[in-house]
């Protein structure tokens, strides 16, 4: 019981995960739900809802001051994912560029603090 | 820490600003050594930003982009230019010019623009193919159709890969939002079908490896692959 993870799965169960800390460039601030929104349309663009699906990317919270944001997938997935991130060329409209600074097994090792994103009560 | 090359960048010679901002995006994305766009009536003196580009650390390559139409405008540009550019690029747009240059021990990448109808890599272009094949982000990146310029990479991919060619990756990029990290480029060769290893060294190895080979030429234009100075006497120096 002890070995449980907070996922109710034993720890040797769970898959392994990559944490990937992105910076992004754009000519305007924006927001974070825009940030979750472009990158989220670009993965379905590229690989489609399975292949999404499948990657199970997951938005960890972003810098707007910055422009840095975390995101995890599984392991995997890094290189569907960072050529996802390669071509994200807009965002709101407006030219950007996504690119991957640094990956790492745990998000302590990205030694970034980004305000992590709360889930909703629903 | 593994060094990364991005030959092909293409910004405004004059506008100091935009290249000093690429040049701190370029550090923080460990690319070491890039490959700038000089045309032939601006190599001297020395365009401003490539002092940008070095006082930032990063090593500059003088790149030339030929585009010719016939076979013997390719030969003539490569004898009067060879000598004097650290990379030379061949835009191969009809197949005579291709078929020249894929050969030519003088040309160091070649690259199939999307828009020319006759411009194709095939597999009797990758058999004897010396120089590199190009791949630029920017050209999946823009354009109308996205599903049809993944296809046509992966089809040249596929033909580099039976014939044993050699492929590069770039960014073609004129400002910061084109810009790419190296190894990001090599993710998106890797899911158009080349292994991983060879992505990564499509962005590292091979690229650093051309700029090297070119210097040494320049530096000594007797020497040929595989052949180095050890000693020289004392009458040569």
């Amino acid at each position: 019981m002890a070995s449980e993870s907070s996922g109710g799965q034993p720890t040797t169960n769970r898959n392994s995960q990559r944490y990937l800390l992105v910076r992004f460039i754009t000519k305007d601030a924006v927001t974070t739900k825009v940030i979750e929104q472009t990158v989220r349309r670009s993965v379905e663009d590229m690989v489609g809802k399975l292949g999404s699906a499948e990657m199970n990317v997951r938005f960890i919270g972003f810098q707007e001051a910055d422009g840095r944001a975390v995101f995890r997938c599984k392991s995997g997935s890094v290189e569907r994912l960072r050529a996802a991130l390669a071509l994200v060329t807009h965002v709101d409209g407006n030219p950007a560029a996504a690119m991957v600074l640094r990956s790492s097994g745990t998000i302590k090792a990205l030694k970034v603090r980004i305000p992590r994103r709360r889930r909703s009560a629903a | 820490m593994r060094a990364y090359a991005d030959l092909h960048l293409s910004p405004s010679l004059d506008d100091v600003a935009n290249a000093r901002s690429m040049a701190d995006l370029l550090v923080e994305l460990q690319t070491r050594v890039v490959g700038l766009v000089v045309p032939p009536q601006r190599l001297t003196p020395t365009p401003p930003i490539v002092d940008s580009f070095k006082s930032a650390g990063i090593d500059v390559a003088k790149r030339l982009n030929l585009k010719p139409s016939s076979r013997e405008e390719l030969l003539r540009s490569l004898r009067r230019f060879r000598s004097k550019y650290e990379i030379v690029s061949v835009e191969c747009r009809v197949p005579s010019v291709s078929r020249v240059a894929v050969r030519d021990r003088r040309v160091d990448l070649v690259y199939f623009p999307k828009q020319q109808l006759g411009s194709i890599f095939r597999g009797n272009l990758a058999k004897s193919c010396r120089a590199a094949l190009e791949f630029n982000l920017s050209e999946l990146t823009s354009g109308p159709d996205f599903g049809a310029g993944l296809r046509r990479l992966r089809r040249e991919i596929e033909v580099a890969a039976e014939g044993s060619t050699t492929v590069i990756g770039c960014t073609r990029a004129s400002n910061l939002f084109e810009l790419r990290s190296p190894r990001d480029v090599a993710a998106i060769l890797h899911l158009l079908g080349l292994p991983l290893s060879a992505a990564v060294r499509a962005v590292s190895d091979v690229p650093l490896e051309i700029v090297e080979k070119n210097r040494l030429r320049m530096a000594e234009p007797g020497l040929e692959d595989g052949i180095r100075v050890l000693r020289r006497s004392a009458d040569d120096e």
